[in-house]
């Protein structure tokens, strides 16, 4: 094949025009002929019994078309995951968090549905509440579901080698501990949909989703109906995060709202309820002990992590596992031991996250192996490469590393971050000083393509041509602003040898798209990718079969390349258009072309039925980044710098979305790492608005420096997932960094001023 | 939101006459960008909402003195295009470009950033240190007030229900002075974790003629640290006296910390507020005392 003609140029995302002029509809911005408005009844109370819920008054509201209770609906208990089933759509007896779902109404107007949830009058019981994952699992903790006996939802014990005879040959073992707090997504809509029901028990739901067949699948579940009764339809998201993996708790609520007024029915969170209620990443006790020898090689690493579950159980079990594999992974350890647990609390269920557990456990081991590095006088780089991955199967858990440019992602975040200069540098720097300058590093692995878990990877993709040469992909593809509908039209033009803007997009509808479970993991580019690049091949054959019927010349003599077809061994000899090619298949042979692709991955059923560990990845990306600081230590205020980030891209598609993921990972990580703090006390969310929950603003990003590694993977013209690892290790980096500048380490995030100072005073240093 | 009458007052004798008849139950109108944000929260629920905009209370006039009069209506943003403050006051065009976002200065007015009475206003520590008075209008005449007795507690002034206020003055801006504010936060756009003023005027270029350093977010209303003030006034800037002063400033939290709860929330702690309130205050005295210099040798 020649030269690529869209694949890793600089192509602007496909909505760019469309977001920028407002034409972008997102569901905010829907209406609907008799639309009602719905607004649900939460719970004040962290853990209580209901004793009595009267809503006669609420009812008899003008401009109010339904109020509903749990005892209005059939009664159901449902989970996504099937080891929990926990969750009710409407609280029936007790209450779990602050938020926990106990009414709902649906009116003609907003503020119609908020003053009717005024008259609705609950009698609580009130039960001590259990906040603390640790407390939490004492046996004496009140018990956050009765009928479970216990709070812990799940453990998960592995071990590879032999743990102790690891320990044993070390030199020097090294334990710690540190807390990764919770961190909200902060879409820029807040969660919603519009439900409606139709006769014959149909449902179709509009709504911001991550995957709307998984949408459907757990809508289905929730309400006790076959999955062909659900319709869900993607409307334009602000964004995802993770936080739109899961059903969102407000979709069945509408779906019943609409059936017992007949009529569409929008639910839409306020910020405050996005805050408390509408679920956030998952905090992380993390324990470490490691066995290293004198010249700083890892014999032995063991990881104990607690997980807060929150009342209800979401991604937590997937969540344990996830960030075992990457911790057993990270490194070629010969033993290895990683103990997971995942229990109930009284707070806000936890849910996905960019980064699916890996930045908290991340953050703690690359904290963790600098001060190890220190101990033994080893440069934090060195240490790193020493117990670098390599090409092939890990010692210890038998993973298979498909590529590994472990080495060149550090050496080149090294280079240009100025690494050794500047570490050199800060170290000879006076420590009298007010301000003290460090830079720090961390080193990541994500999967570069979701995982086998549940036995399913595969992707399917249909290409129909219009008589005119309009191609479009019918595509399970979710835009969230991240660009995979750009993506996929990059892979279909070039797959295809058509015009990028002859390629037209189709999906969102689980009626029309074939079945995927959505754009998780970093998985659509590769998965959907590959399907993708299959259709279009496929439509390819035949387009180029009837240009050699109008050419008079073999199909294998032809090829396609920016909607120009031409001879291989002339390919600077225009023939004709692929156009011209889709016209004359319908006006002189009386057919049309079409592309059908599939993409398997053979291992997937194997690994998901034996729920298998780190071999459930099919392939893993690494990544690197190095932040400089500057502290402040009459104040312990910490100024960024300049920031390196190196990611294995696999292959950048498009260099221009690929560093537009990692700008936005690197604002998300970076929020995580210093000023998004999610406090809870006692249950209660206290960070419920943007001024008192600080994301990070375009002024405050500083001198980011990208760049990617190609190591031309298993994805489609070589890709790896990116949507993820570019948040990862920038926690444990700026931690690393706050570090060497002053030697104060914070474990527990964010790293914020006041604890530098309080560091900073304990070590008596000002 | 309850429901409301929006009320668009021609003049302001019609205004302070709705305010002086509907009593608690009106809410005079700004920019909105706090009353609204509350009134969404639940904190107020007024029936009247009085809308002030469009009544000649905007703009900047320049005094015979060379002091200005600042009208309350006047949105933050027009403040930052003003020449003259640029000119003449550019400590208060730096505070005001630090202020919120562009979308909420455009809306937002000194009046009521003032008469909102947050206890993290960037605004009022500097208005403090500079002595601003402001006028008060009622149906039954106006009363100056001075800045400094304005603010009651957060949300609340001396200003009577039925009273608007005018205008913002500042006197006029000496040859020998120097004021900055500086503020510590979490990142862009945040209210002050700790924020503290300070307007020196120099005798010569070595000793200090008068001085006032105003804290701000460390307590409910705006503290004009006395001692801390006192202990510059005549005496040389150096090292140790803005030690001195900076020690002092620290002090001056902990005695109001007796009187009232000290702010102690998510955004920061008691402690780490008046712990970074020393060092804020040497940054701003240096600050002040070099802008002070500067301008004498012009």
């Amino acid at each position: 094949m020649s030269e690529m003609t869209v694949v890793g140029k600089y192509i602007p995302s496909i909505n760019a025009l469309s977001k920028v002029t407002g034409q972008n509809k997102m569901l905010q911005d829907m209406k609907m002929p008799g639309m009602l408005y719905g607004k649900v009844f939460r719970s004040t109370q962290v853990h209580a019994r209901i004793r009595k819920i009267d809503v006669s008054k609420a009812r008899k509201l003008p401009g109010v078309r339904a109020v509903i209770t749990a005892a209005d609906i059939p009664p159901r208990v449902y989970c996504y995951s099937p080891d929990s089933v926990d969750e009710e759509i409407l609280c029936s007896k007790k209450v779990r968090y602050i938020g926990d779902e106990i009414a709902a109404v649906a009116a003609d107007s907003v503020e119609i549905a908020q003053e009717a949830l005024k008259l609705i009058e609950v009698e609580y019981e009130p039960l001590p509440g259990t906040f603390d994952t640790v407390k939490a699992m004492e046996s004496n903790a009140p018990l956050v579901h009765e009928d479970k006996g216990s709070n812990i939802v799940g453990e998960l014990d592995k071990e590879f080698g032999d743990i102790e005879k690891g320990f044993a040959e070390s030199d020097h073992i090294f334990e710690d501990y540190f807390v990764s707090s919770r961190q909200a997504h902060c879409c820029m809509e807040t969660r919603g949909c519009i439900a409606q029901y139709a006769a014959g028990g149909s449902y179709t739901i509009w709504a911001p989703t991550q995957g709307p067949h998984n949408t459907r699948t757990q809508l289905a579940e929730a309400l006790g109906i076959d999955k062909s009764k659900v319709r869900v339809i993607d409307t334009a998201a602000g964004g995802a995060f993770g936080q739109k993996v899961m059903l969102d708790t407000n979709v069945p609520i509408a779906a019943y709202l609409s059936k017992f007024t007949g009529r569409p029915v929008k639910l839409v969170n306020t910020r405050e309820e996005e805050f408390f209620n509408s679920r956030t990443s998952y905090e992380f006790k993390v324990y470490l002990k490691t066995g290293v020898t004198e010249e700083g090689k890892i014999l032995a690493k063991q990881a104990r992590v607690i997980l807060d579950n929150g009342a209800y159980t979401d991604q937590g079990f997937n969540m344990v596992r996830f960030a075992g594999v990457v911790f057993s992974v990270l490194y070629d350890v010969p033993n290895i031991k990683y103990q997971g647990s995942l229990v109930y609390t009284n707070n806000q269920p936890s849910t996905a996250f960019r980064g699916f557990g890996n930045q908290q456990i991340n953050f703690a081991f690359e904290a963790h192996l600098d001060q190890i590095a220190a101990k033994l006088g080893l440069d934090p780089m060195e240490i790193r490469l020493l117990n670098a991955n390599k090409t092939g199967y890990t010692k210890a858990t038998k993973a298979f590393i498909n590529t590994c440019p472990f080495k060149e992602c550090i050496e080149e975040t090294a280079r240009l971050s100025g690494w050794a200069e500047k570490r050199k540098l800060y170290d000879k720097q006076d420590k009298n000083k007010r301000f003290q300058r460090g830079i720090g590093m961390a080193m990541m692995t994500h999967t570069g393509c979701s995982t086998r878990n549940g036995g399913f990877l595969a992707g399917e993709a249909f290409i129909k041509i219009s008589e005119d040469g309009i191609v479009s992909l019918i595509t399970p593809i979710v835009e969230l602003g991240q660009g995979g509908t750009t993506a996929m039209t990059q892979i279909v033009a070039e797959g295809m040898g058509v015009k990028m803007e002859d390629v037209r997009i189709i999906n969102a509808d689980t009626e029309v798209i074939p079945f995927d479970p959505g754009a998780f993991g970093s998985r659509q580019t590769f998965i959907d990718g590959h399907a993708a690049l299959a259709a279009a091949l496929d439509a390819k054959k035949e387009m180029l079969s009837v240009a050699a019927t109008m050419l008079d010349c073999k199909a294998e003599e032809l090829d396609a390349a920016d909607g120009i077809v031409f001879m291989k061994n002339k390919p600077d000899d225009p023939k004709v258009s692929t156009r011209d090619v889709a016209k004359y298949v319908v006006t002189q042979k009386g057919t049309l072309i079409s592309g059908y692709g599939l993409y398997a991955d053979e291992t997937a059923p194997e690994g998901g039925r034996t729920k298998a560990f780190a071999t459930y990845i099919p392939t893993y990306a690494y990544g690197c980044q190095a932040i400089e600081v500057e502290v402040d230590q009459e104040t312990g205020k910490v100024e960024i710098l300049k920031i390196t980030a190196l990611t294995d891209s696999g292959r950048t598609l498009n260099p221009l979305l690929a560093e537009g993921q990692i700008h936005g990972a690197l604002a998300q990580g970076l929020g995580y790492a210093f000023t998004e703090e999610y406090v809870i006390d006692e249950g209660k969310v206290l960070t419920d608005s943007f001024v008192d929950y600080k994301v990070p603003r375009a002024e405050d990003m500083p001198e980011m420096v990208l760049d990617f590694i190609e190591s031309n993977d298993l994805g489609p013209y070589g890709v790896k997932g990116i949507g993820e690892s570019g948040l990862v290790p920038t926690q444990a980096a700026l931690a690393n960094a706050v570090y060497q500048a002053t030697g104060v380490l914070i474990k527990e995030l964010p790293v914020k001023p006041e604890k530098v100072l309080k560091g900073l005073k304990q070590r008596g240093l000002c | 939101m309850n429901r409301f009458d929006y009320l668009k007052p021609v003049d302001i004798k019609e205004a302070c006459t709705i305010l002086a008849d509907k009593g608690s139950k009106a809410k005079p109108l700004a920019g909105g960008t706090d009353l609204l944000v509350r009134w969404r929260k639940g904190k107020v629920c007024p029936e009247y909402l009085v809308d002030l905009k469009g009544l000649g209370l905007e703009g900047v006039s320049v005094s015979k003195d060379g002091g200005i009069s600042i009208g309350a209506l006047s949105t933050l943003n027009s403040l930052l295009d003003s020449e003259y403050i640029c000119r003449n006051y550019p400590f208060l065009t730096e505070i005001l470009d630090d202020m919120g976002s562009v979308q909420i200065r455009n809306r937002a007015t000194i009046g009521g950033n003032i008469c909102n009475a947050s206890s993290t206003s960037d605004l009022a520590p500097i208005l403090l240190a500079l002595g601003a008075k402001s006028k008060a209008l009622a149906l039954d005449g106006e009363r100056e007030l001075k800045l400094e007795n304005f603010f009651l507690s957060p949300g609340k002034t001396v200003l009577a229900e039925n009273e608007i206020l005018a205008d913002i003055q500042l006197p006029p801006f000496s040859k020998k002075s120097g004021a900055v504010y500086l503020k510590m936060k979490r990142n862009a756009m945040d209210l002050a974790l700790a924020g503290v003023a300070v307007f020196l005027t120099l005798q010569d270029e070595d000793t200090c003629a008068a001085a006032k350093i105003v804290l701000g977010a460390v307590s409910p209303t705006p503290v004009i640290a006395t001692q801390a003030s006192d202990a510059l006034v005549s005496a040389k800037i150096d090292e140790k006296n803005i030690e001195k002063a900076a020690d002092l400033a620290e002090k001056a939290v902990t005695l109001v910390k007796k009187e009232v709860r000290p702010i102690d929330n998510v955004r920061a702690s008691s402690w780490y507020r008046q712990d970074v309130i020393k060092s804020l205050t040497a940054q701003a005295i240096e600050i002040a005392y070099k802008r002070a210099l500067q301008s004498i040798k012009k």
